[in-house]
């Protein structure tokens, strides 16, 4: 167990892993709903019509620590129940419930659990604003060991200080921008310790006109619907500097999305294995960006030279939201981005120095997802067995199609076993039908986060629907391998220790998995890392600091760690 | 053949043996469609009997079949004094008239025909047929949708009327006509086959998808009804079933490349990326060697078969064999958006400065699509011209070689009453070499808006010395017809 700058990676060490014997059975998946969950919200998201663009795309949740006692908490975005064209004005910020008369909206909800349902916090323990709120995501902002939690909007976007007794304070630090936010992470750009941000949004409501449905001429699959977000103005992303004083700058405004793209998702991933993460943003209906670091550490977007900006055919698609994991086991972080109905999702393979091949049809993940509208994708283990498997979220945005019977507007979501371990060929399967009651609901999705709520070695699901209550989805499945899971606590990195990549290696099987918040869409997920051991111990870990340091560990049992950068190992338990 | 042997014995009533023998043959010859075949035989005819008003009635068919039309109208008008039915032969003059684009004489003919047989319904939908032929589509379609009230056991009218419906963009309409074709002939693939055409194009998927399969059950060995059922199926992304119904196409009508092409996508979406090439390289190969017969759309299936293989080849990691395609591709069309975001794409890889580039064009000529294809959508979907015309501008500052974008601009301000500034930037677009169909459309109509009305007459006649029909738009503002078609007339 060392810290030692400048070491190299397992991944980097061995770029084409070993992958186990193939031949491994497929768990059988077990995943339910849980039907008494506390979760109670109905996440309001305008009309239920949907008759502006401003009422489809729904709120996010995040799951967080944000007690640190060990249990995960969630978090609800809100947002109000009617829109006007002039959604701005009616979605500007209230401090309080109280405040916000003639707005009908229940505002965000803070729920503390306890490892097996949650219960609201009192007063949502200071979140409960009722605005017109989008994406969330969490992150510790001022170091001091508190998570603190930042919401988008359409109005102004808020960061919520973690005051460390079970509530939360507005801090305004001048990342209140009036514009449309709809994703956000925090990301330490410069490797400064301190956590940078960075917004994604989407269409300029105040350069725009936005006509309802009727008022305007536009339709879908030949049915009146509103317009956008193509013809809209889209609006410009935003990067904040995190200047460590508790304030926030724009930053390199010259440099970021300057042909103002409609972005709905992003992801932070290190995709050149320099230790510092890029951006990737992906944006409805516009090329989707990549943002690489210059030498001098200035922000250069690459998507057009990264082959993650289009299809393989060369067309923009609706990037609705993303996901990064390394699915093939060759240690490099690729990416999922999910598009529109009759479109394909769209698998990116990493070939190295964050240059991505559309390997979507090959890795049997086209032909499956063009009937659906997908959301949040989230890579993550389901089934233990070692390696990333694909959970979709799906939802249509135009319910009247849906009343034509031409496209359902609740669907089913979508889960996807990769083969990796038990075939050798990193190409998926459906498993929606089988994996249990969960995946048989069907709603208009939009977030999804994963988390092990109950702590029981497993990743769990939070699923957002618009206009309904979430979704939490326990994973009962048997695991295929034991876990070990490890918690990151930065010292000279951030202290969520968000950019650190970790790999484990047992027996044959090198596993990486890069900790970041915002995954999916709109949300933000449990910090834990859970990797599966196939060999039944961890015989190595590595865990690369975004500050670059290194630091091995020595073989690990089953159970979990808290890894301090600073001090090691820090706490370990067989459970 | 009793029934016609008994027919044209009553028809030729005290001619002589020889002539009647040559009339008989003639007009059998002609009720197979061998009409080079008749004129002989009707012209020996009427050299031996040069007063038999039916020889002069059949002969004149004949010559309306081959399209000696002057001759054919000479041959009915001596048939008229003599005739026992003036109707059917006012009908034949009818429709020499017709294909001699002389409208108001055609309607005259025709309205006499009805005159003399109110029960020619031929004669009524011919007249529709002059209305729609002048640009007066909804008088057509208001006779056909009459006459098809009267005609319960003739699937004619409602075809036109579905026909027309399409054009018009109601494909809901169009697949309610349809439907009432196929209840009076159940039994028609091409009925079933295009009526899941209309679905299809309403987005009622399930109902195409039965209609399709209607047409291969009553005729399994056409093959293009299940070409067009795989088809359907491909659109709606069933791809796995979409392989099997085209697999079967292929079966029947080996290397096809309309088949091949999506055919190779439905695998590929399948993961099999090996397979679907192999089979992108036949389609190609056969492309190459079916160029001299199968001139019409060979261009445009070999940029698709180009196209795909590229991609595949990429995706397979075979960069130097995609890179000697996607130079193919760009030699054919050196403006193909794909072409240079493949040949980008390749040489980006291997750290070859000309990839940027390639994909620095590629990326102009996408966006300057993007906003081609959005101001298409307006102007087509919404009919909104201003919108569009946003959307068209903003293509041509990107990409101002853009043609389609230059003629979708010119559509939409004439649309919105700038028939000046249409005509402006269809010459520039026409400058840049632009020769479709709807350039001369758009041309033609733009000329004539802003008053000038002989150059819109020459420029109409350009175009048709071309061989292109440049629509109902056209024809309403340039084809004269004094008479034809009044819409306050009682019908049928």
């Amino acid at each position: 167990m060392a810290a030692s700058p400048g070491g190299r990676l397992l991944v980097a060490a061995s770029l084409t892993l070993t992958v186990a014997p193939a031949g491994l059975p497929a768990q059988a998946l077990d995943l339910r709903a849980v039907a008494n969950s506390g979760l109670d919200l109905v996440q309001t998201f305008g009309s239920l019509d949907k008759s502006y663009i401003t009422e489809s795309t729904g709120s996010g949740a995040a799951f967080l620590d944000f007690d640190v006692d060990g249990n995960l908490d969630v978090v609800l975005v809100n947002a109000l129940s009617e829109a006007t064209g002039s959604t701005v004005q009616i979605a500007q910020p209230a401090p309080h419930p109280a405040l916000a008369a003639g707005r009908r909206g229940a505002g965000h909800r803070l729920y503390r659990g306890d490892g097996q349902t949650f219960r609201e916090a009192p007063i949502s323990a200071g979140v409960r604003e009722v605005v017109w709120g989008t994406g969330v995501t969490w992150g510790d902002v001022d170091n001091d060991g508190w998570p603190d939690l930042f919401i988008a909007a359409i109005g102004a976007d808020r960061l919520y200080r973690n005051n460390g007794d079970g509530t939360f304070a507005v801090w305004s630090n001048g990342v209140e921008d009036p514009g449309w936010g709809a994703s956000a992470t925090f990301t330490d750009w410069d490797a400064d310790g301190n956590l940078d941000l960075y917004v994604a949004r989407y269409v300029d409501l105040q350069a725009t006109s936005v006509p309802s449905r009727g008022e305007s001429r536009c339709s879908y699959a030949g049915v009146e619907a509103f317009c956008g977000p193509e013809g809209l103005v889209g609006q410009r992303d935003l990067l904040y500097r995190n200047l460590a004083d508790g304030t926030f700058v724009e930053w390199m405004s010259d440099r970021v999305d300057q042909a103002a793209g409609y972005g709905l998702a992003l992801a932070a991933i290190d995709c050149d294995d320099d230790g510092l993460s890029e951006i990737y943003v992906a944006n409805d209906s516009m090329m989707n960006l990549l943002y690489r670091h210059t030498p001098a550490g200035e922000i250069d977007e690459q998507g057009l030279l990264s082959g993650a900006g289009y299809s393989a055919d060369g067309r923009e698609q609706a990037g609705m939201g993303v996901t990064s994991a390394d699915f093939d086991g060759d240690g490099r972080l690729d990416l999922y981005v999910t598009n529109f109905h009759n479109d394909h999702n769209t698998l990116y393979r990493n070939l190295g120095d964050c240059v991505f091949q559309d390997e979507t049809d090959l890795r049997r993940l086209a032909a499956s997802s063009f009937p659906y509208m997908g959301w949040s994708a989230l890579f993550l283990d389901i089934d233990g067995d070692a390696d990333q498997d694909l959970f979709v979220a799906n939802g249509h945005i135009h319910p009247a199609v849906a009343e034509r019977g031409i496209e359902p507007y609740r669907q089913l979501n979508s889960l996807y076993v990769n083969r990796l371990r038990e075939s050798g060929a990193a190409d998926f399967t459906t498993v929606t039908a089988t994996a249990g009651d969960a995946l048989a609901i069907r709603e208009s999705s939009r977030g999804a986060v994963r988390g092990d709520f109950d702590n029981d070695g497993d990743l769990d699901l939070l699923v957002t629907n618009i206009d309904a209550r979430p979704t939490l989805i326990r994973n009962d499945t048997s695991m295929a391998h034991a876990a070990l899971r490890i918690t990151l606590v930065g010292r000279r990195s951030n202290r969520s220790g968000y950019g650190a990549d970790v790999v484990v290696r047992s027996g044959a099987i090198e596993q990486r998995i890069q900790l970041r918040d915002s995954d999916g869409y709109a949300g933000a997920n449990d910090a834990r890392l859970l990797f599966y051991l196939p060999s039944g111990v961890a015989e190595a870990v590595e865990i690369r600091w975004p500050g670059g340091e290194i630091l091995r560990l020595p073989e690990q049992q089953p159970g979990r760690l808290v890894v301090d950068e600073r001090y090691g190992v820090v706490a370990r338990s067989a459970q | 053949m009793m029934l016609r042997w008994a027919l044209v014995a009553g028809l030729l009533g005290g001619l002589g043996q020889s002539a009647a023998e040559h009339l008989a043959s003639g007009v059998d010859l002609l009720q197979q469609n061998q009409a080079k075949e008749a004129i002989v035989e009707l012209e020996e005819a009427l050299r031996l009997d040069p007063e038999s008003s039916a020889t002069h009635f059949h002969l004149g068919r004949a010559l309306l079949a081959v399209g000696q039309l002057e001759r054919a109208a000479g041959e009915l008008q001596s048939a008229l004094p003599g005739s026992a039915d003036p109707g059917a032969v006012r009908y034949q003059l009818g429709l020499v008239r017709f294909a001699q684009d002389r409208w108001a004489d055609a309607w005259t003919e025709l309205t006499l025909a009805l005159q003399s047989r109110p029960d020619l319904r031929p004669a009524e939908y011919q007249r529709a047929e002059v209305c729609y032929r002048i640009g007066a589509v909804s008088e057509a379609r208001r006779r056909l949708e009459d006459l098809a009230a009267v005609t319960p056991r003739w699937t004619g009218p409602e075809l036109r009327a579905a026909e027309l419906a399409s054009e018009a963009g109601n494909a809901r309409e169009a697949a309610e006509w349809l439907a009432r074709a196929i209840e009076i002939d159940p039994e028609r693939p091409g009925l079933w086959q295009r009526r899941g055409d209309a679905l299809a194009a309403a987005f009622d998927n399930e109902a195409a998808e039965a209609a399709y399969r209607r047409a291969v059950d009553l005729a399994p060995d056409v093959v293009a009804g299940r070409v067009a059922l795989g088809y359907h199926l491909f659109n709606v992304q069933r791809f796995e079933a979409a392989e099997r119904v085209l697999q079967e196409a292929l079966r029947r009508r080996p290397g096809d490349p309309a088949v091949q092409l999506p055919y190779t996508e439905a695998v590929l979406y399948q993961g099999r990326g090996e397979e679907a090439l192999a089979v992108i390289e036949q389609a190609i190969a056969t492309i190459a060697g079916a160029s001299t017969t199968l001139e019409h759309g060979v261009g445009a299936l070999r940029v698709g078969a180009l196209e795909l293989q590229a991609k595949i080849l990429i995706k397979l990691g075979r960069l130097d064999e995609a890179e000697q395609v996607a130079r193919a591709l760009l030699e054919v069309a050196p403006r193909n958006v794909q072409g240079h975001f493949d040949l980008g794409t390749v040489l980006q890889r291997r750290g070859d400065p000309d990839g940027v580039a390639h994909l620095r064009t590629f990326k102009k000529l996408s966006d300057g699509r993007e906003h081609r294809e959005l101001g298409d959508e307006y102007l087509r979907l919404a009919g909104d011209a201003s919108t569009a015309e946003r959307e068209y501008r903003a293509a041509l500052e990107i990409d101002s070689l853009d043609m389609g974008a230059s003629v979708g601009l010119a559509r939409a301000l004439l649309m919105s009453g700038d028939p000046s500034a249409a005509a402006g930037h269809l010459e520039n677009a026409r400058a840049q070499g632009a020769d479709t169909v709807e350039w001369h459309r758009a041309w033609v109509l733009a000329l004539y808006a802003a008053g000038r009305f002989e150059e819109a007459r020459t420029a109409w006649e350009a175009a048709r010395r071309q061989g292109m029909v440049l629509g109902p738009a056209v024809w309403a503002i340039l084809r004269e017809a004094p008479g034809a078609c009044p819409s306050g007339e009682s019908r049928t």
